[in-house]
């Protein structure tokens, strides 16, 4: 009896070990993987489409954007530096969760040879290694360890005491200890993840001086089939066993090189031999389906209007190819339509709170605002060449570039009818104009513009100059953004850099 | 497999269950099983020279009770020179060929049991014991995991005993022994992984580029190296204690405060006891210790310290390390009746606290300043060490440039923390005051909480895993 007790009482000890082990492991764990993949994992029974892929597809294709636009259910498992390999064995272990209509797998790097993470070519720098290996964990760290699981980290690590790092992360984490947070103690709920992204990321920032340059369309493919290769037929077996669609991509990027063109052709025979679909988005500059003067944030990653652009062209895509259902009206997708409803409400807020002006015209296009953009005579803006070529996204015209030559003052009233759309109607006047009794949606409309002032009065009410040039007077640029009711939501003027002067 | 792994700990776990549960007949066959398992995992082919070793000392002993006096001479004089030139060919080689001779695989731990079948011969030669009959006994001794590869380097007469079934008989499953046992472990890796660990970041950081530092810094992770050998090499040595307590056998202490010696030689007896034991025992007494006038015993100390710098590593920093112990303690000596007057003069009382605290004060001094002659890679880097000495650089103790060097703020404070608390359990051990056995004394409610919080704190606040490449023991490659 008394053995007994006593290793009852052995037993019992280790049990609190392990349960306070477990409770020190969950808060020093790093939350990124959480973080990314905690929308999944509520929503992974009502995926319709998995985006597989690099920081590009993380940073291209806005799944809640697609929900918004055309009803369909995604979630975007890219991940920094993820190769065709990563992407099959996150596609393996999301399999065990859900069974999407389709998968779309871009392939960037599919000339990469190697699948070891930690050994890479062998003749990379520690540092690069070690950032693979780090990177990784963003696609691992939240499966619970399973045969998939085991198989993916036996198959991309080749140490096996950095394996070990995977199946139990404390062993890598316990040392965050002193960087912890009162975020590391609270339960990962949407609010602290990334919201209603869905495991996209956006990059708000603009490339300003981006060199593009394309590599010269070429006959020649990849001249060896690479390990990425080999996963890539992997992938489409896996589907294929599981009737699965897959769409091939390779998402824009302002700089590319021989093999990217050869890998682009590969792809194009890949496709062809498998009856697939291929986006191909890596065309010569001119027929870009993006600019890559306002829409990258460096190289080879879109910014937020890049990725607006490229996610409502995949979206259309999918829509015609595959007719994929339109869950917008279907109650059981409530929480899908939460999340698009946090999104336009977030990006309004940004909208009306921009700092930058460059990121604030991107984002009046791409959310398809109501706005009036005012430029007076002799403003700097007018000199700007990028000011002018997301002037001329916003209207479609060759207005601003008249205003230019004449040196304003310019105006713009892009009229949505005071909602997110993008087929507005375009009123532009450059040069010293008056006009009366123009009807958007705000009302009978009048614009007076001449060197030294102007003003938008709207139903003869005089008093109210929505440019209100008491105030704004010095200002090169004002920004309006209109709400339904014809309210000021925002009115934003910027200083000679570009950055926001003063809010009203 | 690393002592300081998961694994390991779920290794010894497994032996420790099995272990207790087959009857004392199979003991001895489980513990030689998991300590061939746990040395084989290191390298299969370390596992097949340790085997090769251990027969041939066994053998040798047994051939000595069997043959007369200069025969038997014969006989151990051989099996000491094929032990020796084993670990001259393996751990030597590369300093005695100048470096041309570069990547022999030293079998880890070879010192050590190479040492104990050293001891062990000399003892049967002269009949302190009976050779060993029962092979498996034997290979247990030489083997046994807890202590193959940083020691304590045990003598045969305290081993083998406990290695009979009559002695497997008498130990019973007891809770608070394995507790005990537990609690020891815990400290070592507390040593090892909190302390040790952590402050090696910060002297790595600082002796690989000594130029790049004032003297001042250098001073200070001196002083922090003088604790970080102690705590790496006194925390193998409690687990390794820690673990054969667990399983109920005995093996000897290795540190007993060290750093509380009042002179050099009190060091000594206070420092890697077993090495300092074996040397007294095996070379400096069979040379004639103190018994053959006073130059010759200080030709038998300055021998004995030359070859422990030598048993430390082929280098000359080692062995210019053992030298100056060596001759720490001849101008001890010589000087010991002047100090004696000078004492008189100035009616210095011995035994009062503050000659007692400059004692120590001046042997810790003396014993951080031959560390440095161990650290360094060579002989170039002391003088480069001594150059920047001359120029201390204060303000880099307070501008922040301790925190620059690899540990951050939070880090540096737990190691701080972490010294503060061994120099208060050395001092409260000086006086005989031994906190786990105070804790084990408390009820329940009060004892668990603090193991539960030492295992999280280990665990947590510990330099293992993959953040940071854990160093190896120190001690691992004597």
């Amino acid at each position: 009896m008394k053995k007994l007790y006593s290793a009852g009482k052995i037993v019992l000890f280790f049990i609190i070990i392990f349960a306070l082990i477990g409770a020190a492991s969950n808060i020093t764990e790093r939350k990124d993987s959480r973080k990314k993949y905690h929308d999944f994992m509520e929503l992974s029974d009502q995926i319709d489409v998995l985006f597989l892929g690099s920081s590009h597809v993380l940073n291209g294709i806005n799944p809640v954007q697609l929900y918004a636009e055309y009803g369909i259910t995604s979630y975007n498992m890219g991940k920094p530096g993820g190769m065709v390999t990563e992407s099959y064995w996150t596609l393996m272990n999301a399999l065990d969760y859900c069974t999407p209509k389709c998968v779309v797998v871009d392939l960037w790097a599919l000339d990469r040879n190697y699948k070891y993470l930690d050994i890479m070519n062998g003749y990379e720098p520690e540092e690069d290694t070690r950032n693979s290996v780090s990177l990784l964990h963003t696609n691992m760290d939240i499966w619970p360890i399973s045969k998939t699981k085991i198989a993916a980290i036996n198959d991309l690590i080749s140490d096996p005491e950095i394996r070990k790092e995977f199946l139990w992360n404390f062993t890598l984490y316990h040392s965050r200890w002193s960087s912890i947070t009162s975020g590391d103690f609270k339960p990962l709920n949407a609010q602290d993840s990334n919201g209603y992204l869905l495991g996209a990321e956006q990059r708000q920032e603009l490339y300003l001086n981006p060199k593009v340059e394309q590599a010269l369309d070429t006959t020649q493919i990849l001249s060896e089939k690479s390990v990425c290769e080999e996963y890539l037929d992997k992938i489409l077996e896996v589907c294929r066993q599981r009737d699965i669609e897959v769409v091939l991509t390779f998402l824009p990027m302002a700089v590319s090189y021989d093999q990217d063109r050869q890998a682009v052709n590969r792809i194009t025979e890949i496709a062809d031999e498998n009856n697939l679909l291929f986006l191909n988005l890596l065309p010569q500059e001119t027929q870009s389906v993006i600019d890559y003067y306002t829409d990258m944030s460096d190289d080879t990653h879109l910014n937020v209007n890049g990725m607006y652009k490229v996610t409502s062209y995949i979206g259309g895509k999918l829509r015609e190819v595959f007719e994929l259902p339109d869950h917008r009206e279907d109650d059981n997708y409530a929480r899908w339509k939460e999340k698009a409803d946090q999104w336009r409400t977030s990006e309004v807020y940004k909208l009306a709170n921009q700092s930058d002006l460059y990121t604030e015209l991107g984002e009046i296009q791409y959310l398809g605002a109501s706005t009036i953009i005012f430029m007076r005579g002799d403003s700097k803006a007018l000199h700007d060449s990028l000011v002018r070529r997301f002037i001329k996204h916003l209207t479609g015209t060759e207005v601003i570039e008249e205003a230019y030559s004449e040196n304003g003052p310019y105006l713009l009233i892009r009229d949505t009818s005071g909602r997110m759309s993008d087929v507005p109607v375009i009123y532009e006047f450059s040069g010293e104009t008056q006009v009366e009794g123009m009807e958007t949606f705000l009302g009978s409309t009048t614009y007076i513009g001449v060197k030294d002032f102007a003003a938008v009065y709207v139903n003869e009410d005089y008093d109210n100059n929505y440019l209100d040039m008491e105030e704004h007077y010095y200002d090169d640029i004002q920004i309006i953004i209109l709400g339904q009711q014809g309210e000021v939501i925002s009115h934003l003027c910027f200083d000679t850099k570009w950055q926001v002067k003063e809010e009203n | 497999m690393q002592i300081v792994s998961i694994e390991f700990l779920f290794f010894f776990i497994c032996t420790l269950v099995i272990y207790y549960m087959v009857p004392a007949y199979f003991k001895c066959a489980v513990l030689l099983a998991a300590s061939y398992l746990f040395y084989g995992s290191q390298n299969i082919w370390y596992l097949v020279f340790l085997a090769i070793a251990t027969l041939l000392s066994y053998g040798s002993a047994l051939w000595m009770t069997h043959i007369q006096d200069n025969h038997k001479k014969v006989v151990f004089v051989l099996s000491l020179v094929m032990n020796l030139s084993a670990l001259g060919y393996f751990k030597y080689a590369g300093f005695l060929s100048g470096g041309r001779i570069s990547s022999l695989l030293l079998p880890v731990g070879i010192s050590f049991y190479l040492f104990m079948s050293c001891g062990y011969l000399a003892d049967v030669y002269h009949g302190r014991i009976i050779a060993e009959k029962n092979l498996l006994k034997y290979a247990l001794f030489v083997s046994f995991f807890p202590t193959i590869l940083s020691g304590p380097i045990e003598r045969a007469g305290n081993m083998l005993p406990q290695f009979s079934t009559d002695s497997f008989r008498q130990i019973r499953f007891d809770t608070s022994q394995i507790r005990d046992g537990f609690v020891r472990m815990l400290w070592g890796y507390f040593l090892k992984l909190v302390l040790a660990d952590r402050i090696s970041i910060l002297v790595d950081t600082v002796y690989n580029s000594p130029e790049s530092y004032g003297g001042a810094l250098i001073l200070v992770t001196s002083v922090l190296y003088t604790f970080q050998i102690y705590c790496d090499f006194a925390g193998y040595s409690h687990i390794a204690i820690g673990i054969a307590k667990a399983l109920g056998i005995r093996v000897m202490e290795n540190f007993k405060c060290p750093y509380l010696a009042k002179s050099i030689s009190d060091f000594w007896r206070r420092w890697h006891i077993s090495l300092s034991s074996w040397f007294r025992d095996y070379v400096y007494i069979p040379l004639g210790g103190n018994r053959k006038g006073t130059v010759r015993k200080y030709i038998n100390i300055m021998v004995v310290f030359l070859l422990s710098g030598l048993w430390h590593g082929g280098g000359w920093t080692f062995i210019l390390w053992g030298g100056l112990h060596g001759i720490y303690q001849v101008i001890g000596a010589v000087l010991m009746p002047i100090r004696r007057k000078f004492a008189d003069g100035l009616k210095l009382d011995e035994q009062s606290r503050s000659v007692r605290a400059v004692k120590v004060l001046v042997t810790f001094c003396l014993v951080s300043t031959a560390w440095i002659l161990f650290r360094v890679e060579n002989l170039e880097a002391v003088f480069r060490i001594g150059r920047q000495l001359l120029h201390p650089k204060m303000w880099e103790l307070f501008d922040g440039t301790l925190y620059m060097l690899g540990l951050d703020r939070a880090n540096v404070l737990v190691m701080l923390g972490g010294l503060i608390l061994l120099v208060i359990v050395d001092l409260l051990n000086e006086r005989g005051v031994i906190i786990s056995k105070c804790i084990a004394r408390e009820r329940l409610w009060i004892r668990w909480p603090i193991y539960i919080a030492a295992v999280l704190f280990i665990l947590i606040c510990g330099i293992w895993g993959s953040a940071y490449d854990t160093s190896s023991f120190i001690y691992y490659q004597f």
